[in-house]
């Protein structure tokens, strides 16, 4: 599904801010990304959502290698994956309706079921009474449901979430952390960066640890595993 | 709840907020502007290709010969004999084919000729000199070798006969009028350049404006005609705007020049009518106007969106 040979990132002329990064993620597989504030979570997102090309290194995603890969290319891969931006990047002047359903006019869905599916979503993320409001008049929790259900609404084949959980609520963070793991069952491919330990603890995906820009990959414990398999 | 269902819906036009732009007024007054100015000078020199047709009808097949009142030895020559000197050219020049058509003046036609300078005497006083005059219609195209021979049989009769095709004050003529002609053309280009410079410049700064939402509908897999159509279309109601006010003002200004020209007397031909072909070309003007706008703008967005990832 994702496999990085190397990578390696730079703003400009600054220091790497991922260094010779490499790992490979099976075709629906959970992992969480977690590291301290400034270790390059964001930016190791941004070349998973095709946002930026790699300075170094080869970056090889639903069987091609993106760096071979055309603008006009990337496109179709693009809109296999979704997702949860840090801070959201909502289109202020649409409606929360006509937010999520952007994908789905992107990829030129019929507006019939465009309007099906989207509301579905909203009522179950508990945002059916907040269709026609403005992002701006909700509040940064509601803000990040919408960011959510944009991400998901055209099951995508890779969900990318950069914090998610961070404006929410326990209750609410959960119940979206169960969307994502109700996703995952039905194949698509999830990571999630955090840096939220308690959320991680409760779940015994396999962890990415960025520190300093090198990456680390943290095996969950088989014991605890078995165990907490049987509370979920 | 329709309503709101409605409003939600009208609001999607865009996906990137470029009707709430400032400056989109800004544009559509520059873009009238060009649009009033280019109809004016395309107006302008339709007029002057007409005039310049107006006056010069016919004249290419017209010529005009004169014998002067006193022959090569500053003899002045009696009217009888004047008369039959004209007959004579009158005969000769019957001979050719490539000529359509011989008057040699009366008495009467020239003594109205130079009524303005002498007065209007029933008698013209034998004592003043006066030249023949032979008014000739000849076939557009002649030749000048077939010019030369009709130059040759006159000169025979009258060697100090002057011939005149109208061809030098036509020509003046024609150069002023083709000055204007040009004058208003490079109007219209430079107008046609100043529209594709503002355009261009305007899709540009709020392509910039708003790259964070162009940047997050790439990311979503949106192709670059997805981002282009929304762009074109915003430019399109901007360019309709502006060519249907350019187009109004027109409407109003140009015969409102042209009731004061003639009100004034400057009305230089009377009766004067637009060919049709100027017409059609002052009508498509706006329609052209439109189109450079929103090509501008196609292209303009395109050459940008190349150079984002
Ligand atoms: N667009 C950018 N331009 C320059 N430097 C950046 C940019 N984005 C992130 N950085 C730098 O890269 C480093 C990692 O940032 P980021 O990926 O946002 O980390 P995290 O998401 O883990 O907090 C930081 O030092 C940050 O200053
Ligand atoms: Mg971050």
């Amino acid at each position: 599904m994702i496999e990085f040979q190397h990578v390696g990132l730079r703003y400009g002329i600054g220091p790497e801010v991922l260094k010779d990064i490499s790992f490979k993620l099976e075709p629906g597989s959970f992992h969480f990304l977690s590291g301290p504030s400034g270790a390059g979570k964001t930016s190791l997102m941004s070349l998973l959502y095709l946002g930026q090309r790699p300075t170094r290194g080869l970056i090889n995603m639903f069987g091609m290698n993106i760096g071979q890969l055309s603008r006009e290319q990337l496109l179709p891969l693009r809109q296999k994956i979704g997702v949860v931006f840090q801070n959201f990047r909502l289109l202020h002047h649409m409606s929360t309706f006509d937010n999520v359903a952007l994908p789905l006019r992107i990829a030129g869905i019929e507006e019939k079921v465009i309007k099906n599916n989207v509301e579905e979503l909203l009522e179950w993320v508990g945002l059916g009474d907040k269709m026609h409001s403005l992002p701006s008049t909700l509040s940064g929790g509601q803000q990040q449901r919408i960011a959510i259900a944009r991400a998901v609404i055209a099951k995508p084949r890779l969900l990318l979430a950069d914090e998610p959980t961070g404006n929410l609520d326990d209750e609410i963070g959960y119940r979206l952390m169960g969307l994502f793991e109700q996703l995952n069952k039905m194949g698509t491919t999830i990571v999630i960066a955090t840096h939220n330990q308690q959320m991680m603890d409760k779940f015994t995906h396999t962890k990415l640890i960025l520190d300093e820009g090198n990456l680390f990959v943290k095996e969950p414990k088989s014991w605890l595993k078995t165990k907490l398999d049987g509370v979920f | 709840m329709s309503s709101v269902i409605g409003k939600s819906f009208s609001k999607r036009n865009y996906d990137i907020p470029l009707n709430n732009d400032s400056g989109v007024r800004f544009l559509i007054i520059l873009i009238a502007m060009m649009c009033f100015l280019a109809i004016l000078s395309v107006t302008g020199g339709a007029i002057m290709y007409a005039i310049s047709k107006y006056w010069t009808a016919g004249l290419e097949s017209k010529m005009t010969i004169e014998i002067p009142a006193k022959d090569i030895e500053g003899n002045i020559i009696a009217r009888e004999d004047m008369t039959k000197i004209s007959k004579m050219v009158e005969k000769e020049l019957k001979k050719f084919t490539t000529i359509k058509k011989v008057k040699a003046l009366n008495d009467e036609d020239i003594k109205e000729l130079v009524s303005p300078w002498l007065g209007n005497n029933k008698e013209l006083p034998s004592s003043i000199p006066l030249p023949g005059i032979i008014s000739v219609d000849i076939d557009e195209n002649i030749s000048n070798d077939e010019m030369e021979k009709i130059t040759k049989h006159i000169n025979k009769i009258s060697p100090n006969a002057k011939i005149d095709r109208h061809e030098e004050w036509l020509s003046d003529l024609l150069r002023f009028t083709g000055a204007l002609e040009y004058a208003s053309m490079i109007l219209i280009i430079t107008i046609a350049f100043t529209t594709i410079t503002a355009v261009a410049g305007a899709i540009k700064s709020r392509m910039s404006v708003h790259k964070d939402e162009i940047e997050l509908l790439h990311l979503m897999g949106a192709s670059d005609n997805y981002i282009i159509k929304q762009f074109q279309k915003h430019s399109a109601i901007i360019g309709i705007k502006s060519v249907l006010i350019g187009s109004f003002i027109a409407v109003i200004v140009i015969p409102a020049l042209g009731f004061m020209a003639g009100s004034l007397g400057i009305s230089v031909v009377p009766n004067f009518s637009l060919p049709k072909f100027g017409f059609y070309m002052i009508i498509l003007t706006p329609a052209i106007i439109l189109a450079i706008v929103i090509i501008t703008s196609r292209v303009t967005c395109k050459g940008v969106l190349r150079e984002m990832l």
